[in-house]
């Protein structure tokens, strides 16, 4: 390392830092049994060196030999600094979670020119691409913006299963794996949960994908449908009633439903068709309940999760979930599901306990937002 | 084999050397300038930085060069620490 070519700036700088780490912990230890005990407040030191760059393009720092004249003097300066300074002058944690550079296959000439523009995982290639655009990422780094795009496209959210359990067993996954694979449940015992057909991409299929919409039953008449595509017009925390999930403001009472056309029939107040509503209000069975009454799947719906008796949680499975500090967001019609947990691949949002079907919409984290009907009279 | 210690052996035992145990006196504020050999090497544990005073004064011009080394250490103060990790847990809404 040292011979010949000295060593790297970085690993020269991150080796007093730990060294200096070591000391304040070993200061620390002695303040046990000790009435006083001293920390570093500064640290310094005069590097006779030559400053040198390798044909990678890395800073090197080459120590005077003995004798050797004509050597820079490094001035290196350590202080204490507080949690609040370290805040504000280092990348947060969300942002480090991020898949790297190299996680959406990115070469080692371009990740450098990327790190030059300060962007060093995928969370900060989107917010650049946010800020400035694509097309300036690619001029400014000199990265063909065929790979730029491609980069963009891998580091994008992608769920690939979606279900709900009774919160009773917190999941627990290392940062950034996959989470468990599901297992097909036996022809005899049906699912609790549909799994919810999600944005195609690579990310692996962990569970099959039933048609939300059986053959024997008619599809509604969604017309077109892209993926992908936004559902509304605006977020869903911009929607009437609604400024953000830590202030929800719940929407008051809601007024009689209109009568509604037979073929798009408009949702209930909480979720469901107006004829589900009928029937339940009746006493009677509720969409899929036999084969006359036909399962209740709202037109605008994208699939159907549908909740076992007890269920808490919804839980989101897939990729890049967490972009920076920004986390996926439901709300179930309407109003905003708090965020239990979340990392890169999980993110788990509570039910209310008095749960009922309903529209449960999810954005992720670059804006795509996606509508579930949320089935309550699933078989448990 | 002669024995190179790393930067935190030598500042610590630095530190240990300006704290004398004696009933009557105090040291508040040490402030050290000293002349420093330093080498980053390779460790079990990855990068090594050794880091030791010279081990003589005599200049025969074939020793390794000195770098200038200050070190400043004060006693330690765990009220203040205490008090910024409450403001910073408040400030990132962790219990309000």
């Amino acid at each position: 390392m040292a011979r010949g070519g000295g060593y790297p700036i970085e690993e020269f700088l991150e080796s007093i830092t730990a060294q200096l780490d070591r000391t304040q912990d070993a200061l620390r230890l002695k303040a046990v049994n000790r009435p006083l005990t001293f920390a570093l407040k500064d640290f310094t030191v005069d590097l006779q060196v030559f400053v040198e760059m390798d044909a990678a393009g890395k800073v090197r720092f080459r120590p005077a030999q003995p004798n050797e004249t004509g050597a820079s003097t490094v001035n290196l300066s350590f202080t204490t600094i507080t949690r609040p300074m370290i805040e504000e002058n280092t990348v947060s944690l969300e942002m480090t979670q991020a898949p790297t550079l190299s996680e959406l296959g990115l070469e080692d000439g371009e990740k450098k020119e990327l790190e030059k523009l300060g962007v060093r995982n995928a969370a900060q290639l989107r917010n650049l691409e946010r800020q400035a655009g694509e097309d300036t990422l690619s001029r400014y780094s000199g990265v063909n913006l065929g790979r730029i795009r491609t980069a963009l496209d891998l580091s994008r959210p992608r769920v690939s299963v979606i279900d709900t359990d009774d919160g009773a067993e917190e999941p627990q996954w290392p940062p950034g794996a996959m989470p468990p694979v599901q297992t097909s449940p036996a022809p005899h015992h049906p699912a609790p949960v549909d799994p919810a057909p999600v944005d195609p991409g690579p990310p692996v299929q962990t569970a099959p994908v039933p048609d939300p919409y059986p053959v024997d039953e008619p599809k509604p008449d969604t017309g077109p449908r892209i993926p992908g595509r936004p559902i509304f017009d605006r977020p869903i925390l911009d929607r009437p009633g609604l400024d953000g999930i830590r202030n929800p403001v719940h929407p008051g009472p809601k007024a009689p439903d209109p009568i509604a056309p037979p073929t798009r029939t408009p949702l209930a107040p909480n979720g469901g068709l107006l004829a589900d509503r009928i029937r339940r209000e009746k006493g009677g069975p509720v969409g899929g309940g036999g084969a006359a009454a036909p399962r209740a799947t709202p037109p605008q719906a994208d699939g159907v999760i549908r909740l076992k008796p007890g269920s808490r949680r919804v839980n989101l499975k897939g990729h890049n979930l967490i972009d920076g500090p920004r986390k996926p967001r439901a709300a179930l019609d309407g109003r905003p599901l708090p965020v239990l947990g979340a990392t890169g691949a999980s993110v788990s949002f509570g039910l209310p306990e008095d749960v009922t079907p309903g529209n449960l919409d999810i954005e992720l984290p670059d804006g795509r937002q996606t509508r579930y009907w949320l089935d309550t009279d699933g078989e448990g | 084999m002669t024995w190179r210690p790393e930067l935190s052996e030598t500042l610590t035992a630095m530190v240990e050397g300006a704290s004398p145990q004696h009933p009557s006196l105090v040291v508040e504020e040490v402030e050290i300038k000293a002349p420093m050999l330093v080498r980053l090497e390779h460790g079990a544990e990855g990068p090594r930085f050794v880091a030791h005073p010279p081990h003589s004064i005599w200049r025969s011009g074939f020793e390794p060069v000195a770098h200038s080394m200050t070190l400043r250490i004060a006693a330690a103060d765990d009220e203040m620490e205490t008090e910024e990790e409450t403001d910073t847990g408040h400030r990132n809404g962790l219990w309000d």
